[in-house]
């Protein structure tokens, strides 16, 4: 459904509607429940299949209306900074209680106040919305505010020594095991032998330029930083 | 050329290109730089940095000099003789809950002394001799009105045109209409010095895509996140980004069709770029000592505003479509600081002390547009969020009123030395040409090479306009 907040002569006719009719008779026989719904998707083979290339589909189907492929999502603004606090180890997981107007608390976003005149700045920069109209549909953009604050904010900064302390403190560690170990909790896969070789050398160099003690421990998180960077920490396919 | 455009829709187009100021010309950069071809898009989009305005427009850009609080039509520009002969004596017809507080019904005559200037014989207030040498560039329009008689709702009005929050203003709708003509610089920029009553949602690009937002720089601090940590080198970044790049171009490789993953790429090249642009552009001490003098920069009544106004200038030099400057300062006395023209208690003491902070910043902004042949191409735009009222507040102040008030245009498609639409003999109320906020962001627009009712953003389910149902041209001020 392309206009989820317009169902009216207006709107853009679904691409599936036996399927959406036989999603909402499901949702009704099942008491109105979600989570059985998303299981349900989420279980599918639409919903499970790869972001690979099909020549012939790609030419009739351009858009990806019928779901012949699955495309890159960016995560949303929330999931974004919750998933930089799990992946640096800030992340605090209690429950209920007091929200907060810092984003730099660790608790999960959903536990950020939204108030009108503060908005959260890290959740707007990402897209999340303003909260005082109800939107359908969020808008996902690409701007070099956001590439800044993943750069240069202290936010950002503070998140990467956190992620390159939880990966480098145990003495003795390798830059090789600090790789591993890093594309595991990041990005849940191990790094490929080329990978694993480009970020060895991008940590030795960069090591070696800041030069003394401190070296290392300032490249490595350097590389966390660069990690929370990635298309691939951001994009889910 | 490839025509701008050939998407199928502007949801598409957002979706794929993901644009906005800085990503329209993000696209740009990165079919300029192969990247999109290199990355085998199957339908890289052709666009240039700029949307092609409906027709050709008389200005490139906006410096609107908002002046927070609202500084009173009848001590400034809208001399009114009967007022002055009338002091004390009743208003007939007046409401003394016009205002915000309550007024007493009796006239309150102008501190200040009027004279009539330059060729058009402008009337203009003592508390402004420079901005009083450039009438015969400017649109005086006497006979504007607001509909709220609150500083944030109609600050809202006056950005948006509409005085709750959640609508887009203006800045946000042009940048939308016409992107940014910069790579390096952001479409939109907010100065202001102390957060103007109302704070960040008078600013709001509302429910249009989040890349409309202004930068909102508070002239003391620079753009966020523009400056490298302490402690990392230029060299150790770029290294950084490198490996940033050489990582997301081997992730874009396996996934050719999605066009988000490059403009990602590239937006990281953009970024790395504005660290360098942005606060180049902001220097103001790249400024000769004879400009810092004239704007008033060596003054301390001055300084803020004269530094402003240097920015403004420079931004839009370097191509920024909109300005919105937020001037004024309370200079320790006389106002508060998020509405420095608010002149309750005493609209004398307020005034002069708002008056001094601006007025030679922007006179000496006017002359140096006009020098640097730029004020063809430049609409500037002075005014506050409503008017005061005739009758006073206590024994020496004005309270707010939203039925009268004057706003000049000036460079950029207006006429020069016009003077338009009219309050009554107290300037209480607007009487002839009534001009209402959509009309003003019509023709705002209309010098832009916008039409206000094709400039439009579907949300919800319908078209909204900056304009939304109304809005008059007002001819009589364009060249």
């Amino acid at each position: 459904m392309a206009t989820p907040s317009d169902f009216g002569r207006q709107g853009v006719p679904p691409t599936h509607p036996d399927l959406l009719d036989f999603l909402a008779e499901k949702l009704i026989r099942g008491g109105w429940k979600l989570k059985p719904i998303h299981q349900l998707i989420m279980n599918s083979s639409v919903y499970r299949q790869s972001g690979a290339d099909n020549a012939i589909a790609a030419k009739t189907d351009p858009d990806n209306k019928l779901w012949w492929r699955r495309g890159a999502m960016r995560l949303e603004a929330e999931v974004i900074r919750d998933t930089l606090l799990s992946v640096s180890g800030s992340l605090d997981k209690k429950m209920f209680g007091m929200g907060s107007l810092d984003q730099a608390s660790p608790r999960r976003s959903i536990y950020l106040t939204v108030k009108r005149s503060n908005l959260i700045p890290i959740l707007q920069l990402f897209d999340a919305p303003d909260s005082i109209q109800s939107i359908g549909h969020r808008d996902v953009t690409t701007v070099p505010p956001q590439s800044l604050a993943m750069m240069n904010s202290a936010l950002a900064r503070q998140l990467a020594e956190k992620f390159a302390n939880r990966v480098h403190s145990a003495p003795g560690k390798s830059i090789e095991q600090v790789v591993n170990e890093s594309y595991e909790l990041a990005l849940s896969r191990p790094p490929t032998a080329r990978e694993k070789q480009q970020m060895i050398s991008f940590i030795n160099a960069q090591a070696a330029t800041y030069g003394g003690d401190k070296g290392v421990e300032l490249a490595v998180t350097d590389y966390c930083q660069m990690m929370f960077c990635l298309n691939e920490f951001i994009f889910i396919d | 050329m490839t025509l701008p455009f050939n998407f199928r829709s502007r949801r598409a187009f957002l979706k794929n290109a993901g644009l906005g100021c800085g990503s329209l010309a993000m696209t740009s950069l990165l079919n300029d730089e192969g990247i999109l071809s290199k990355a085998g898009a199957a339908e890289a989009p052709t666009l240039s940095h700029t949307r092609p305005p409906h027709f050709a427009p008389k200005a490139k850009s906006v410096i609107w000099l908002f002046m927070p609080g609202s500084p009173s039509q009848m001590d400034t520009f809208d001399y009114k003789p009967e007022l002055q002969k009338r002091d004390g004596t009743p208003l007939k017809g007046a409401d003394p809950k016009t205002g915000f507080f309550t007024t007493s019904g009796k006239l309150l005559k102008s501190p200040f002394n009027f004279k009539q200037h330059g060729q058009s014989g402008a009337w203009v207030s003592e508390v402004f001799p420079h901005t009083a040498q450039h009438v015969d560039d400017m649109s005086f329009i006497y006979s504007c009105f607001s509909k709220s008689n609150n500083h944030t709702p109609a600050m809202l009005e006056m950005n948006s045109g509409m005085f709750l929050q959640g609508r887009p203003c203006m800045g946000s709708w042009v940048t939308y209409g016409l992107g940014s003509e910069n790579r390096n610089l952001p479409g939109f920029v907010v100065l202001h010095g102390a957060m103007p009553r109302g704070g960040k949602p008078i600013w709001s690009p509302g429910f249009l895509p989040k890349v409309y937002q202004p930068t909102s720089i508070n002239g003391v601090e620079p753009i966020g996140d523009l400056s490298r940590r302490n402690g990392m080198s230029e060299p150790q970044q770029r290294a950084q980004l490198d490996i940033l790049k050489a990582m997301n171009q081997q992730h874009q490789e396996l996934r050719p069709h999605e066009l988000d993953l490059a403009a990602r790429l590239e937006s990281f090249e953009l970024a790395y770029r504005m660290q360098t642009a942005a606060p180049e552009a902001m220097d103001v001490n790249q400024e000769s000592e004879t400009i810092h003098k004239a704007y008033g920069v060596d003054r301390a009544e001055t300084q803020l505003v004269a530094k402003q106004c240097i920015t403004a200038r420079r931004l839009v030099e370097r191509g920024v479509r909109f300005v919105q400057l937020y001037a004024g300062t309370n200079g320790g006395g006389g106002g508060v600081a998020d509405v420095p023209w608010d002149g309750h208690n005493d609209i004398g003491a307020n005034h002069r002390i708002a008056a001094k902070s601006v007025d030679q910043p922007i006179g000496a902004l006017l002359a140096d547009l006009k020098s640097r042949g730029m004020l063809d191409e430049t609409l500037v735009v002075w005014g506050g969020e409503f008017g005061r009222t005739s009758d006073s507040q206590g024994s020496l102040g004005r309270d707010h009123n939203p039925h009268a008030f004057t706003m000049w245009m000036a460079g950029g498609g207006i006429k020069g030395g016009v003077q338009y639409g009219a309050s009554d003999e107290f300037g209480y109320k607007a009487v002839e040409n009534r001009i209402g906020v959509n009309d003003l962001h019509a023709t705002i627009l209309h010098l832009l090479g916008i039409d206000h009712t094709k400039l439009t953003y579907r949300f919800n389910g319908r078209d909204f306009r900056l304009t939304d149902v109304g809005g008059k041209l007002i001819n009589e001020i364009l060249a």
